[in-house]
């Protein structure tokens, strides 16, 4: 079986990677610019908070408060994980929260709550 | 009494589909449903691609059962007019019916929807370059299109031929049904096979395009990207492409509004829907009523076989260029890029990914290649819905 058109096969392969290419070389340059400035805006935000900073005493993010935890209910190990969690979730914001106690819960178990609150809050 | 008894019997026989078998070319209806429970086997079985492959091989079960009546291939040939909706809506069977959406381009935009939500570009936001790789990996769409016109495809079909080389089912189906349907039964069934072996065809050509010093680059990790800048991708993408390349818009549209329904992480709710209910529900239609199309006239031809091995020089081909334009890149870097991830260009996410990882790794098993990876990966999802695009433009 022989090609009936050459010009055509051609036109299509060629237009079709050039078009392709382009299209998303034009991408990359939008992308690349919008990371510059990117990177500049987190630059400034970087300088501001470090000059900030600067003179305090370093404070670690999250202040276990010991008194309020009942130890024989809570072990150091779970006080460890869950000031981890904490930790994790204040990452990079400006917030340093505090946990002043970890209790056990007494009432219905954490899996039942988070489903009773998952289908009963606001559409 | 007998004698009637015998001949309703006769009647019965006559009129079940048992004696369709050994009318003119009812044989080839038993050769279909012999290939379609082999399909069965390599998803059931094998694991190839099961979540759409066991839906289409069982699609093809159905329809070339003789006088079932689920499908007619008749009711969706195309007159002056275009299709008589009104003829199927009254004459169609169930799978006419759900192949609507295949026909009216509605149910690949919505599997995009749900890929989207379920995408993170943040790979390839921090490493745009990645683009380039996604990009170059969809050469093997190109060089199928000129090689099915060389074996006397049409246009048309050489088009729908080719777009198999972007490892993208829906992308591959939504191309099919607007240029050449009556191939979307074979296309179909070659795309999502070849998509499960993807580990096989891809990692001789990539030992074979790369020395042991490039598959064992260590590459820098990838910065941090901001929720600002995931949030704004997708609607600049969207924008961009939309302009630029019409056709692609409602691919390319919808991969992004899937992804910005996650990123957002205002519209929890209609996210899960599209990552999990939707997309389940729409890759049962889907599959099914592609599998249906599979009757005898159109599977059991020549053509088929040029479209199976077109197919697999468009993935072979789509994964060389990825790989070549990978050691541009690891020159122009001088050496900070792994040609390895190029390979990952065909935007079949996340295998193409996970076979440069596993690649890369027996070479040096402490390099993560994973992520690094992704970039291309999931920027091949949005090269193959341009070139998707690009086709459906310049032949349709």
């Amino acid at each position: 079986m022989l090609l009936m058109d050459y010009n055509l096969g051609f036109t299509v392969t060629f237009t079709g990677i050039f078009i392709v290419f382009m299209m998303l070389v034009f991408l990359v340059a939008v992308l690349s610019i919008f990371g510059l400035v990117s990177k500049m805006g987190n630059k400034k935000v970087k300088k501001v908070s470090v000059t900030e900073t600067a003179t305090e005493e370093k404070k670690p993010i999250v202040e276990a408060v010991n008194k309020d935890i009942d130890s024989e209910q809570v072990s150091p190990e779970i006080i460890a994980v869950i000031s981890a969690a904490v930790a994790t979730m204040y990452m990079g914001s400006s917030k340093k929260p505090v946990i002043k106690a970890v209790k056990r819960s007494e009432t219905r178990p954490a899996w039942a709550t988070a489903g009773v609150y998952k289908n009963t809050r606001a559409f | 009494m007998f004698n009637e008894f015998i001949n309703t019997l006769i009647d019965i026989l006559k009129g079940s589909g048992f004696a369709a078998f050994f009318i003119g070319d009812g044989w080839k209806y038993a050769v279909m449903i012999a290939i379609s429970c082999g399909l069965l086997y390599l998803a059931i079985v094998k694991k190839f691609e099961p979540l759409l492959l066991l839906p289409i091989a069982f699609g093809m079960l159905l329809a070339n059962l003789p006088g079932a009546g689920v499908y007619h291939p008749e009711l969706w040939v195309l007159t002056g007019d275009g299709i008589d909706f009104g003829r199927v809506l009254h004459d169609g069977g169930v799978l006419d019916i759900l192949y609507m959406g295949v026909k009216l381009g509605i149910y690949p935009p919505l599997i995009f929807l749900g890929i989207g939500a379920m995408t993170d570009f943040g790979p390839l936001i921090s490493n745009p370059k990645s683009f380039l790789l996604g990009a170059a990996a969809q050469l093997g769409i190109f060089f199928a299109f000129f090689g099915a016109l060389l074996l006397g495809f049409t246009p048309q079909e050489a088009g729908s031929i080719g777009i198999i080389g972007g490892a993208d089912g829906p992308t591959a189906i939504f191309t099919t049904s607007k240029l050449a349907p009556h191939l979307l039964g074979p296309i179909a069934v070659a795309a999502y096979s070849y998509m499960a072996l993807i580990p096989f065809i891809q990692k001789p050509i990539m030992r074979l395009l790369t020395t042991k010093k490039e598959r064992a680059v260590r590459m820098t990790e990838l910065r941090t990207v901001s929720k600002t800048e995931k949030i704004i991708f997708p609607i600049g993408v969207t924008i961009i492409v939309a302009l630029l390349l019409p056709d692609a818009a409602a691919l390319v549209g919808m991969l992004m509004l899937g992804n910005l329904m996650k990123e957002s992480g205002v519209v929890e709710r209609i996210c899960k829907t599209a990552q999990n209910e939707l997309m389940n529900i729409i890759t049962i239609f889907l599959g099914l009523t592609v599998g249906a199309t599979t009757n005898a006239e159109s599977f059991l031809n020549f053509k088929t076989l040029g479209i199976v091995l077109m197919g697999l020089i468009a993935f072979c081909f789509g994964t060389a260029g990825g790989v070549l334009f990978g050691k541009i890149m690891y020159i122009t870097s001088k050496g900070k890029v792994n040609p390895l991830i190029g390979s990952a260009g065909v935007s079949a996410v996340p295998m193409a990914a996970r076979v440069s990882q596993m690649v890369g790794q027996e070479e040096d098993p402490g390099n993560f290649l994973l992520m690094h990876a992704m970039g291309p990966n999931v920027s091949g999802v949005i090269g193959s819905a341009v070139a998707a695009g690009v086709l459906i433009q310049m032949l349709g």
